[in-house]
């Protein structure tokens, strides 16, 4: 088969998400990176029961036999939670299940589901065994690596698509994306945070490498006006969250990072979350509920660039 | 993906507990190398032990490659060049 060396791009859903890939690089590499996506879907989705993380549910209390990617999601996870103190949590599954969100989310808009669950939390009591590649989960906890399942995604597809020639890639999966090398054309990668609360972006960034995630209560939302919930549980109460913030977007060195961290400094809110973004060496941008922009102190580094091309002034 | 026996010392937790590591042959070969370093420093005098290289103390942990996640402490992006071209994708939340 020959090899076409050029700039091109494939968008797909997979994960329950919009997935665009861009690579400069041979264009057999975008069937490549789906066929990869779709596989870690297999493996990672708590709506598939045959992948390992609803056999990790399933079979909570014992040892599980997992592959070395997922086993690397879960040390991921657990990692993202001590870096947090516990804000991002990867056990919130019986929450999010008891806040409603039962099925994937394509069969849940429009639907004001009263699902039960009696599972708990402890990611702190998950046991990796990485010489055998395998997880005990503890009994009647339950895990659910939806968002930072993507943020990895996107950092795997990234190297792997790298290793095999593509001089520059993005893959970004419902927000959570990845770059690294020369974009096609040259210069940095330009990306577009959209404003959760009002059409069109709130920001434009550039990034020469590295990740994006943002974390938004507008999403993955559901129920009747009057009793709206949203994905983002906070662990503290068990609920969806109410930090005062619409979305936050945060710039990482990688995608599960990025993804991690939104997540965590969305439930600190504007007291908590800065400080929290600082402590680790990232940046971001906060979203009030009323539409307010608030960039972390180092955020401007990434909107350099001419009229325009910064931050938008909101009027709140 | 089947059950196993309960995990052996080594395995990890959640929570802040450090893993048990076992040590590969090699790396104990480079402490073993290390403290025969230091006796021949302290025997021999410093005249001749400049030629003996020391293993650092840190450098005879085995080596962890598997996929442990990032290392370092600072999780950073790299910023880019300023740019007037149209974003080339978006970051909408998930």
């Amino acid at each position: 088969m020959p090899t076409t060396t050029a700039a091109a791009e494939l968008r797909f859903r997979a994960m329950g998400c919009d997935v665009h890939v861009v690579v400069d690089g041979p264009r057999q590499l975008l069937q490549l990176a789906r066929d990869r996506v779709e596989e870690l879907e297999r493996r990672w989705s708590r709506f598939q029961p045959g992948s390992e993380i609803s056999r990790l549910n399933l079979l909570a209390g014992s040892p599980v036999q997992v592959s070395p990617v997922t086993l690397g999601l879960v040390r991921r996870a657990l990692q993202g939670a001590r870096a947090t103190g516990g804000r991002y949590d990867p056990t919130v599954l019986g929450d999010v299940l008891r806040a409603g969100y039962d099925r994937s989310f394509e069969q849940l808009a429009g639907h004001d589901p009263h699902a039960g669950s009696s599972l708990g939390r402890g990611w702190a009591e998950i046991v990796v065994d990485p010489a055998g590649s395998a997880i005990t989960l503890p009994a009647g906890v339950g895990l659910d690596p939806g968002g930072i399942g993507k943020g990895y995604a996107a950092d795997l597809l990234v190297a792997e698509l790298r290793a095999a020639g593509a001089a520059g890639v993005c893959v970004n999966l419902g927000g959570d994306l990845r770059v690294d090398g020369q974009p096609p054309g040259g210069g940095p990668w330009v990306v577009a945070i959209e404003h959760p609360l009002r059409p069109g972006p709130a920001a434009t960034v550039t990034i020469a490498r590295g990740a994006v995630a943002t974390s938004s209560r507008m999403r993955r939302a559901w129920g009747p006006a009057g009793n709206r919930r949203h994905h983002l549980i906070d662990p503290a109460t068990g609920r969806p969250a109410a930090s005062g913030l619409a979305a936050v977007t945060v710039l990482a060195a990688e995608g599960w990072q990025a993804e991690v961290l939104a997540k965590a400094a969305f439930l600190g809110g504007l007291g908590q979350g800065p400080a929290l973004l600082a402590a680790v060496g990232a940046d971001g941008l906060l979203v009030d509920d009323h539409g307010g922009l608030h960039p972390t102190s180092g955020f401007g580094r990434f909107t350099a660039g001419p009229p325009g091309n910064a931050l938008q002034e909101v009027a709140g | 993906m089947d059950p196993k026996p309960p995990p052996a010392p080594g395995t990890l937790r959640g929570g802040t507990r450090r893993p048990v590591r076992r040590r590969h042959p090699a790396a104990r070969s480079r402490v073993v190398a290390g403290v025969l370093s230091a006796v021949l420093f302290l025997g021999l005098g410093a005249g001749m032990a400049t030629n003996q290289a020391v293993t650092p103390a840190s450098s005879s942990t085995a080596s962890s490659q598997d996929d442990t996640g990032s290392s370092s402490s600072s999780w950073a992006a790299t910023p880019g060049s300023a740019s007037d071209q149209s974003p080339m994708t978006s970051s909408q939340g998930s």
